[in-house]
Order: structure tokens, then C-alpha cells, then sequence
């Protein structure tokens, strides 16, 4: 009730509305675009356009579905988008590279460490977020909200808009590939 | 030395190690942020109409109205123009409360004489 309150509030222009929108949602956004960007800067770029997009665009909320699953929605839209381009800039800092146009070298991006991850769990959770990072979008999306999120196949369902089995395959297929990439990762390092 | 078993293990102890996850949390500023943002784009306004005018669909279609334009005026010039010689024509028969016909007839019957 006090949700859909808000939203009327926003709609209206209520600014104190959307700063009470901001508090409460804003970590969930963040620790959705963190899991998917797996970089806390970028992450906050991602979270900061979300909220401006809600601010923007309230009124094509229309209220059918709940609006942390919209939330979610635009979140993970904004993150995978990001990703998308940070691949495109790093290609094309690469030719730059081979052409010799660039000095700058093109730098590997370091493991990334999720600031909510127990200590002795630290260094294999950021040798999962490197595998997780090599999934099809959807994988990598439904495995972050379940397993990051905590969310259960039926609201990860109605976030992808798909149905519960499409996200039980789609999680069977992550879990697959994860399995894959962590074999080889683990027959090829030093230890 | 790397036995399968051994691997396997890593493998299902590092797929559970997100398992209690903490969410992480946003910076504080983060609502001021988004605001300054949504300000700074409200004053770019000019900003925006250029990016809006610059886009190559939108260059493109200017410089076809343009040269449509163009087109059609040419055109449409080039129907009323005068040749020299009419101009000429006109003048005369004025001069001599003639109309151009009779002027037309008078030159070719001038013409013809020696």
C-alpha cells in the first residue's frame, strides 16, 4: 500500500517521494548490477542511471507487476547493456593496440571481489564471478538473482518474464557451463 | 598432483560459495548523485537539441529538404524566364503602341528586303 502511495506520490513530483523510493530500493539495485558488472564504480554508474530512468519514466509503470520487479527489470537491462558496450571500448582498445595507435596496453581486468562475501570464501567466490562472467546473458542473469539476490526461480521468472521452468533449464544449463569453465580453470592452474 | 575427485570438490565448494552472500551496499551519496544528474540534464537542454540535430537521420533529411527546395525553385524560375530577344521584342512594340506579333512580322519582312 505504502509502495503504491509512493509511486502516486512520484507521478505526481513529489521529490521527497522519490528520495524515500531511492533509500529503500537502492541497495537492491546496487548488488544487481554489482553482481553482473563485477566492478563497484561501474555499479554505482549503473544504479545511478536506473533511478534517474524510474524518475524519468515513472509513468510507464503502470502497476501489473510489483515494482521491485521493475526495478529489477531496468537494472539488469542497464547492467548488461553497460557490459556490452565496456566489451565494445576494450575490442576496440585492442586493435588500437595491434595498430600501434594506442600506448595505452590493454589492461586484464582484475578479480573482483564482492564486498559481502565471507573472508574464507573470498578467493573461490571471485573464481566464480570470473566463470559467471563467461555466461550467456540470461544465464549470467538468472544465476545472480538467485544466487546474489536470493530470489527463488518463481520471482526470477516473473523478472525475466519467463516461465518457471524456462528458469529451471536456464539455471541447470549455468550451473553446467560453471562447472565446465571451474574444471578447466582447476586442471590448468598451479595448485 | 591433481586428482578428479579432487577437482570436483574445488568445483562444487567454489559453485556454493556465494551461498550466504551478503548484499552489498550502495554509497550513502548516491540519491545526491542521481539528483545533480537529473539536474545536470535539465539545463543541457541545448545540449539535447544539438545531439537531436546532428544525428545523421536528421542531417540527412535537412540537406534533401534543402536541395528539394532548391529543385523547386529552379523550376519554377525557369518557367517565367525571358530569352533576351523577346525582352527586346516587347520593349519595341511598346515603344511603337505595336503588339508583339506585328513586331515579330515587321522584323521578318525587314529581314527579307535588302
Amino acid at each position: 500500500m505504502q509502495e503504491l502511495e509512493l509511486i502516486e506520490r512520484l507521478k505526481k513530483g513529489d521529490d521527497s517521494a522519490f528520495k524515500v523510493i531511492v533509500s529503500t530500493w537502492q541497495n537492491m539495485v546496487y548488488n544487481t548490477s554489482l553482481g553482473i558488472v563485477q566492478n563497484a564504480e561501474d555499479a554505482e554508474d549503473v544504479a545511478q542511471e536506473v533511478f534517474v530512468q524510474v524518475y524519468e519514466s515513472i509513468e510507464q509503470f503502470k502497476g501489473d507487476s510489483k515494482f521491485s520487479t521493475w526495478l529489477y527489470r531496468i537494472a539488469i537491462t542497464k547492467s548488461l547493456d553497460h557490459l556490452r558496450k565496456k566489451k565494445r571500448k576494450k575490442r576496440f582498445a585492442f586493435l588500437q593496440s595491434i595498430f600501434g595507435n594506442n600506448d595505452e596496453e590493454v589492461r586484464h581486468q582484475p578479480d573482483f571481489h564482492h564486498p559481502g562475501i565471507s573472508l574464507e570464501n573470498k578467493e573461490k567466490a571471485a573464481i566464480l564471478f570470473g566463470a559467471i562472467d563467461k555466461l550467456p546473458d540470461n544465464q549470467k542473469t538468472a544465476f545472480t538473482l538467485h544466487k546474489l539476490e536470493g530470489l527463488s526461480y518463481q520471482e526470477v521468472s516473473e523478472i525475466m518474464e519467463n516461465t518457471v521452468s524456462s528458469v529451471e533449464s536456464l539455471m541447470h544449463r549455468a550451473k553446467a557451463n560453471l562447472r565446465k569453465i571451474l574444471t578447466d580453470y582447476y586442471q590448468n592452474s598451479a595448485d | 598432483m591433481k586428482t578428479s575427485g579432487h577437482i570436483e570438490n574445488k568445483v562444487e565448494e567454489t559453485l556454493t560459495s556465494l551461498d550466504h552472500a551478503r548484499r552489498a551496499s550502495a554509497n550513502p551519496f548516491l540519491y545526491t548523485r542521481i539528483m545533480a544528474s537529473l539536474n545536470a540534464e535539465e539545463e543541457s537542454a541545448w545540449a539535447v537539441a544539438l545531439r537531436f540535430v546532428s544525428r545523421p537521420v536528421i542531417a540527412f533529411a535537412t540537406v534533401l529538404v534543402i536541395i528539394l527546395i532548391n529543385s523547386l525553385a529552379f523550376y519554377e524560375s525557369s518557367e517565367t524566364v525571358q530569352t533576351p530577344a523577346q525582352e527586346e521584342d516587347q520593349v519595341f512594340a511598346s515603344e511603337y503602341n505595336l503588339s508583339a506579333t506585328t513586331a515579330d512580322g515587321f522584323y521578318t519582312v525587314n529581314e527579307e528586303q535588302p
